[in-house]
């Protein structure tokens, strides 16, 4: 049996999860059960939201994606999974977004598209953006500058005592070819082909043995934007930034079917009114990240540290 | 209006060759349906985007091969029309058929009809040139004459706009007004221009939809090319690419004959010779 952390939450896994950070501590009752197996053909209870490969309720979730997997999620601590090819790294990249989002919402936890990085050893920076605005390449370029990666991509927010705190997902960051080249934290023979059947080069570098796992206050928020003609970043009301963190949940359309709304609806409320917030935007087709790096830097990282 | 939930298909397809007015329709439809006043910035979904089958599907589309972004794009759009209760106007820029996947690009079953935009490819040619920041030779050589012709190829890193096909000017009109699984009502865009209230009637009309000759005109004023030029210069336009200062141009049908070169006149119509006479683009065969 093989055991991880995921989200700060335990995996316990007969196959293994290369991705996730390898869990040695103290054994818990509460943990995530990963096994291959049958999955069931329909819920237990009636679905709240039928959609072409993804059918759920509050309590289970089955996902068929023709040729690769189906996957059954429930309770929040069962995780069934059907390969349906022999690429078994292709087949879990789908248990680690569906799979995990669907135990997370089932244990009432919100995931969030954002990227961050550590200003020190108990507090970080996120960065929230859709897919494909720059989030991985921007904590790249936060790596650069000195400040270690916390997570990339996603991350669930909790509250605790009105502060926020953040749970890192798993070690890996996944670059586009163009990044890559952009960058030096990464080294080119490291990558690990993310997709197999696509024409697009999204490369995968794990960073185990800098992953922070434990639980992180959150200092600052960053949402990035394409737009207008030069580099800028303003502060945010708490009104735009309850707006923008809603755009920016991870399988935010999933959250009514799941009966998240009214947690939803608390959760950012609360980072509305904890966390300073910012938006940062830049022109669609630059290249460059330097000056946009140097602006967050300067504005965001070293005054919300101070 | 006489659109209801009793209507079962109610996805509305805005289609063209890029550059062809199809956002003019956009503004237009977006006037009619709110009161006069045309939403520039928002209400219309593009068959290219990523983010809509996504949000259905629950997968990233960039894992996905060609065939099955395509393939599963279909379901998504299926699923869309089930939730909806009244038209969803999509824009198209693709060829109906890409030839290296042998797939039609639409549900068939969801599709209640088809707007194909026609353009003089030679009035195309400086306007694309413009959007994309390119010379007029390179347009007419990736695109206008290009019988493989391709937008949006992404390999390095994917912007959020699905690979579309395209083909030469003529094959993408051929490809959609010979083909006869969905309905295709063909509005000219200089039709437009020249006779806007029965042209944008038919097109009324063609969706079954109650509108008065004044509602159409209002529309049609408070979505002219110079309100969008002004209404873009002040709040700028979302669809307004990174190469091009601003997405409303020249809008003129004839700009072309004070730009184009005979040989790049010769060029264009030695491609599209056949639809171009069709639609009464060229005098002579």
């Amino acid at each position: 049996m093989n055991f991880y952390l995921a989200y700060g939450i335990i995996i316990r896994s007969e196959i293994s999860l290369n991705s996730l950070l390898k869990y040695d501590g103290e054994e818990s009752e509460d943990f995530i059960s990963v096994r291959l197996g049958k999955v069931p053909d329909s819920l237990l209870k009636p679905a709240s939201v039928e959609k072409p490969f993804t059918i759920f309720n509050e309590r289970e979730l089955l996902y068929h994606l023709p040729d690769r997997l189906k996957m059954y999620v429930a309770n929040g601590n069962e995780v069934i999974i059907e390969p349906l090819n022999q690429n078994i790294e292709e087949v879990l990249l789908y248990f680690y977004s569906n799979g995990l989002a669907a135990a997370l919402y089932q244990r009432n936890l919100i995931p969030f598209h954002v990227s961050g990085v550590c200003l020190n050893e108990s507090e970080v920076v996120l960065v929230a953006a859709p897919s494909r605005t720059g989030k991985s390449t921007m904590a790249v370029k936060l790596q650069e500058r000195g400040f270690p990666i916390f997570t990339d991509d996603t991350a669930v927010l909790i509250v605790e005592n009105s502060q926020i705190f953040a749970r890192a997902s798993y070690p890996m960051t996944r670059l586009w070819e163009d990044s890559i080249e952009e960058q030096h934290i990464f080294k080119d023979g490291e990558k690990i082909q993310v997709y197999c059947q696509a024409e697009s080069d999204k490369y995968g570098f794990h960073f185990h043995d800098n992953f922070a796992s434990g639980k992180y206050k959150v200092k600052g928020l960053v949402f990035l934007e394409i737009s207008g003609i030069g580099v800028e970043l303003e502060p945010l009301s708490k009104s735009r930034t309850v707006k923008l963190l809603g755009q920016n949940i991870y399988r935010g359309q999933w959250v009514d079917g799941m009966k998240m709304g009214d947690e939803q609806f608390r959760l950012l409320l609360n980072i509305a009114n904890a966390v300073p917030s910012f938006l940062a935007s830049r022109p669609a087709g630059e290249k460059s990240f330097d000056g946009f790096t140097d602006l967050i830097v300067n504005e965001v990282c070293q005054k919300v540290n101070k | 209006m006489s659109e209801s939930k009793q209507i079962k298909k109610r996805l509305v397809w805005l289609v063209s060759y890029p550059k062809s007015g199809n956002t003019w329709i956009r503004l237009f439809l977006s006037a009619l349906l709110n009161k006069g006043q045309p939403d520039i910035n928002g209400g219309l979904g593009a068959i290219y985007s990523s983010y809509l089958p996504e949000s259905i599907l629950d997968l990233d589309m960039d894992g996905l091969s060609l065939f099955d972004k395509h393939h599963y794009r279909i379901k998504a759009y299926e699923y869309l029309n089930e939730q909806i209760n009244s038209y969803q106007f999509i824009k198209v820029h693709d060829s109906y058929i890409d030839p290296d996947l042998g797939l039609g690009l639409l549900p068939v079953k969801s599709t209640n009809l088809c707007v194909y935009i026609v353009r003089n490819p030679l009035a195309i040619a400086p306007s694309l040139a413009n959007h994309m920041n390119e010379s007029i030779d390179f347009v007419i050589k990736k695109y206008l004459t290009n019988p493989k012709a391709r937008l949006s190829i992404n390999t390095k890193k994917p912007s959020g706009q699905m690979e579309q096909f395209l083909g030469t000017w003529q094959s993408h009109v051929r490809s959609w007004t010979s083909q006869t699984d969905v309905p295709v009502l063909v509005i000219k865009y200089e039709e437009l221009k020249s006779e806007p209230l029965s042209t944008f009637r038919s097109l009324v009309e063609a969706l079954g939809l109650s509108y008065g000759d004044s509602q159409i005109q209002e529309a049609i004023d408070n979505s002219s090319f110079e309100k969008m030029q002004d209404l873009e210069r002040k709040i700028g336009f979302v669809e307004r690419p990174y190469t091009s200062r601003f997405f409303f141009y020249k809008g003129q049908s004839d700009y072309w004959k004070e730009v184009l070169t005979k040989s790049q006149i010769d060029s264009i119509v030695e491609f599209n010779r056949d639809m171009m006479f069709k639609y009464g683009y060229l005098k002579q065969f």
